[in-house]
């Protein structure tokens, strides 16, 4: 994905979540997306994805 | 003027026993800190009409001769993420300061008082808890008391700063990926991260519900377990907090290390640090007789898959703030909340599934040792304002890096005692004591042992 693929995926997803990024917020926004991507991509190396059940597993509480 | 005893278990046996009253040695800690925290920046409140009124409570119950609980008269503060009934709960932000004030006070506080301790006030912190450093935009930094130049570590900058410079013996803060580990670091004190799900997080402002855990600091070991025995117990309304027993830690830390199996983590852990905080944990290591190594795998996907649910969990928790205010967060914290807002999902439930895949990784290594040594942070207290940290002979983003040893450990909720290694007339560095899940003493035992030894030489 280029630069211009990521501002774009920024500015297409702020807006629909009726998020307003100011344009001089615009470059730490997408650095930090952009470090998001690089922890992404070590975790999917590991193919959790599908190796395990995730951990915030719900257990239903009774009615007391 | 009254002399304050420096320590919680002195406080308590000088009130129980009748050698001071626990209204002047309240008196005595506010004027202090009326006094003093200008330069140090650790209280954003102070409640000096409600810590009078529990001091009096305490002399009164001791007047009748009513038995005192284990912490009578010790004053204390919490981190401002902490309900207290009558202040809004500011969770080091501009926005959250403005909300009604609090109708009771977090369960902590509340066990706090039962045990006899007293109020003194709400500490700084880093915004909503997303910080390393102790500063704040809105509120100034938490000064290091070491030295008022150099950051106390956050984002419990205010619970590290209010004990280290001697307003309080002991405090409580959180951490979510380090924010009692770097300040215990910092500011030369013990600190513990409980067990996840250990203590109740009721009536606390969250950050990331995933990985979210409150925890004291102290001056001293005993100061330390004493305050986590005092509020250990299950409540049903965090629905994380577990059905564990209470297991009081107080009485096992005189045991110290004998037969305990312990290993220096290595790979990872010794890469990217300071060649002092290398030598900090060698210290530490060579105090204990520790001889062995282990190398914790997949460290590196574990703090990867820590920033990501920290990342997403922390947005969309304030995502209708960052819609309707969003100039009025922390700049150092908005850029973060409005980047995790537009993470995809499929990022977040893969660091949840990989969450499951490294706890099997830590349990196989706590079968052969029973506690890791690591360092708590790569260097020791940065100087306020900075930006950037060497690491490996590169400028890197300090924000992003001071986690980097104490991120994987609270992915996977391990219990740490955190414990200051100082060289005299040196800033400390700090070694993290890990240990297995619901394994408190085995941390607080070590931290003693090293304590005892010691390793925190001012």
């Amino acid at each position: 994905m280029t630069r211009d693929d990521t501002s774009t995926l920024i500015d297409t997803a702020a807006a629909n979540l009726g998020l307003h990024i100011a344009p001089e917020w615009k470059d730490n926004v997408t650095m930090f997306f952009e470090v998001a991507r690089g922890m992404a991509r070590l975790v999917e190396e590991t193919g959790a994805a599908a190796a395990s059940e995730a951990a915030p597993v719900f257990t239903p509480r009774s009615v007391e | 003027m009254t002399t304050v005893p420096a320590t919680a278990v002195e406080i308590a046996r000088a009130v129980a026993s009748g050698e001071t009253s626990a209204e002047d040695i309240v008196r005595a800690a506010l004027d202090r800190i009326e006094r003093e925290n200008g330069d140090i920046g650790a209280f954003t409140d102070i409640t000096r009409e409600r810590a009078l009124r529990e001091a009096k409570t305490v002399d009164r119950a001791r007047a009748e001769g009513r038995k005192l609980g284990p912490l009578a008269g010790v004053p204390y503060a919490v981190k401002n993420l902490y309900a207290i009934a009558g202040y809004s709960t500011r969770a080091g932000s501009k926005i959250s300061a403005a909300d009604p004030p609090a109708q009771d006070d977090a369960l902590l506080i509340a066990r706090m008082r039962a045990a006899g301790a007293v109020l003194l006030g709400a500490l700084n912190m880093g915004e909503y808890a997303y910080d390393f450093t102790g500063e704040n935009a809105h509120y100034g930094p938490s000064r290091n008391p070491l030295d008022t130049a150099r950051m106390t570590g956050g984002s419990s900058g205010g619970s590290a700063a209010a004990v280290a410079a001697g307003f309080v013996p002991v405090s409580l803060g959180s951490d979510t990926n380090g924010s009692i580990r770097v300040p215990a670091a910092f500011c030369g004190l013990y600190g513990l991260k409980p067990t996840y799900g250990r203590l109740p997080r009721t009536g606390t402002f969250p950050f990331c519900d995933s990985l979210d855990h409150l925890g004291p600091f102290a001056r001293t070991v005993a100061d330390l377990a004493l305050v986590y025995d005092a509020v250990q117990g299950h409540d049903a309304s965090d629905p994380v907090c577990a059905r564990q027993p209470i297991a009081p830690a107080a009485p096992e830390i005189a045991k110290g290390g004998t037969g305990l199996r312990i290993a220096v983590a290595t790979g990872y852990f010794r890469q990217d640090a300071e060649p002092a905080a290398l030598a900090a944990l060698d210290k530490a290591a060579d105090a204990l007789g520790a001889a062995a190594e282990v190398e914790i795998p997949r460290a590196a996907v574990a703090r990867a898959a820590a920033f990501l649910i920290t990342n997403a969990e922390g947005s969309a928790l304030h995502l209708e703030r960052l819609r309707r205010r969003p100039a009025d967060f922390d700049p150092d914290t908005r850029d973060r909340f409005l980047a995790g807002a537009l993470l995809p999902a499929s990022w977040y439930v893969s660091a949840q599934r990989f969450r499951r895949l490294y706890e099997a990784d830590m349990a196989e290594l706590f079968r052969r040792f029973d506690v890791i040594l690591a360092p708590s942070a790569p260097t020791s207290a940065p100087k306020l304002g900075q930006k950037t940290i060497a690491i490996g002979g590169k400028d890197v983003p300090l924000r992003a890096h001071m986690g980097i040893y104490t991120q994987p450990i609270s992915f996977v909720g391990l219990p740490v005692a955190a414990v200051p290694v100082r060289e005299p007339g040196a800033l400390p560095y700090g070694v993290q004591v890990i240990a297995a899940p619901w394994r408190e003493d085995y941390c607080l035992r070590i931290a003693a042992t090293l304590e005892a030894a010691g390793l925190n030489a001012a």
